[in-house]
């Protein structure tokens, strides 16, 4: 035990600046993941409180799917399953995209609950006063609804940066295949792992931290 | 205060601004409604009494369709409002805002925008409207928050003042407008006693300057004092409509004696309060 702590160094150096590059990459995708994930979020949070059954029936069967079913299983479906069909997609895509419908639906339900948390007096009034629907919703609603779902959200997206790692399954050299790779030639796998571990805590801790500093900062002045 | 509507409210054309006839309006087997008419002229102030439960604010909320009527003719400004489950969607929708640009609501829980400061709450719906360029509508603004008094909390949030404060806020927001006709549903039913007087003041002065409004009340002073005819209603019909002074002076119907009784004495000391209006 005592050696390996020791020449942990000296086997992990040489290969930071590829495990780095493959952290910058998670970095990537967890961006595009969750930037899409907020847009497909929003639109099934607006669906599922339209009130419209056309709408709200597909939102909550897509909530209820992609929460009863691992994010493992929904990317095989995407990568390996929709070729099927003719739909191929480069594993960034596929990943990108089964990921962001993963996470859409836990976005959904967190907005769904900051939409219930606002009184509806407010819609009362904004409607009232001859705004319209979609600008209500815009003006008057979201902004109160953005701001106590900060703290969720960011858990969130914590979540969706982790669940990158599964991507390695569909070949795409994120941080997790990457060390794969590395422990593959090295025979080294507790040193790997638990190095590129941090990589994942540190991310996680600053994305974490970083958004309560923001939350902090825009929240509540009223 | 004259029994005749005073003739400065604006509208252009001559008779009612709003006139409802024998509207309806059913909750599954419940009917709230059972064909109330009446006519509002321009410039004239109507208060509508009755019971919790006697429908008078789901026959406010008919007006500006928060609540659609299962039946019944809504004229608004000299034209028919369509209404109706058969309307395409996005028409509904234009009718609906349309209506409202037109026609203010003013709620017991005030319902001011928390994320806004009050005079961004103010210039909203009208920059929204496009109601004129956005020095013209900050500049409106400005001088109906100068004319309650509160001016100088223009860049306050609404948290930030008393009950009475954000309801007077919330009376402007709705004049911001320039609303045909203001609905007023028991505004001051959540105010500290002390905080009513200043709303019900800031009222009865937008009624002696005319503004049309058709005003749901529990305050009977008010009703007797400020406007010009009083309607009461029970078990969703109007039994008694008059001037103010017989309605609540000498009213006809059972109903209506036993529910002043009711209302007036707890209200007694309330009432002496404002009375000065």
């Amino acid at each position: 035990m005592f050696d390996v702590i020791q020449d942990w160094w000296v086997v992990v150096l040489p290969y930071v600046p590829l495990l780095l590059e493959a952290a910058l990459f998670v970095l990537q995708i967890t961006v595009c993941v969750v930037l899409l994930s907020w847009v497909v979020g929003l639109v099934v949070a607006l669906c599922r409180a339209s009130g419209v059954k056309l709408l709200e029936w597909p939102a909550r069967f897509f909530i209820w799917f992609i929460r009863g079913t691992p994010a493992l299983v929904q990317i095989f479906i995407i990568y390996f399953g929709l070729p099927q069909f003719g739909i191929k997609m480069s594993p960034f895509v596929a990943g990108t995209l089964a990921l962001a419908l993963n996470g859409g639906s836990y976005v959904a339900e967190i907005i769904r609950g900051g939409l219930i948390g606002i009184p509806n007096g407010q819609r009362e009034s904004a409607l009232a006063l001859g705004l319209s629907r979609a600008t209500a919703m815009r003006r008057v609603i979201l902004p109160q609804v953005v701001r106590v779902i900060i703290p969720p959200i960011s858990n969130e997206i914590a979540s969706s940066l982790k669940n990158t790692s599964l991507l390695s399954t569909i070949t795409l050299m994120e941080l997790t295949l990457q060390t794969e790779v590395i422990v593959a030639s090295t025979f080294r796998p507790f040193e790997f792992y638990i190095f590129t571990a941090l990589i994942y805590l540190l991310m996680t801790t600053t994305c974490i931290y970083g958004l309560q500093i923001m939350e902090r900062r825009f929240a509540v002045r009223y | 205060m004259p029994l005749d509507p005073s003739p400065q409210g604006g509208s252009s054309t001559a008779g009612p601004i709003l006139e409802l006839s024998d509207i309806r309006k059913k909750f599954g087997a419940l009917e709230v409604l059972k064909g109330v008419s009446l006519a509002v002229s321009p410039g004239e102030s109507l208060a509508i009494i009755g019971a919790s439960g006697s429908g008078k604010s789901t026959l406010l909320r008919c007006v500006n369709l928060f609540e659609q009527p299962t039946s019944g003719q809504i004229r608004f400004d000299g034209r028919d409002i369509e209404y109706g489950d058969d309307l395409w969607f996005w028409k509904r929708e234009r009718i609906l805002r349309d209506l409202r640009r037109e026609v203010g609501m003013v709620f017991q829980s005030y319902n001011l925008w928390p994320h806004m400061t009050v005079l961004e709450n103010i210039i909203e719906a009208p920059l929204q409207a496009g109601l004129g360029r956005r020095a013209e509508i900050v500049g409106k603004a400005e001088e109906l928050l100068q004319k309650i008094g509160m001016y100088e909390k223009r860049n306050e949030y609404p948290s930030r003042l008393s009950g009475g404060q954000q309801q007077r806020v919330a009376i402007i927001r709705a004049l911001a407008m320039e609303p045909k006709i203001l609905l007023l549903d028991e505004v001051t039913s959540a105010l500290d006693p002390e905080l009513v007087g200043e709303v019900l003041e800031l009222i009865a002065q937008l009624a002696a300057e005319g503004v049309t409004m058709l005003v749901v009340t529990h305050e009977i002073a008010f009703a007797r004092d400020v406007s010009d005819r009083t309607i009461f209603v029970h078990k969703g019909v109007i039994e008694e409509e008059g001037p103010s002074a017989e309605v609540l002076g000498n009213p006809g119907s059972e109903h209506a004696q036993r529910f002043l009784r009711r209302v007036l004495h707890p209200n007694l000391k309330k009432a002496a309060g404002v009375s000065d209006v």
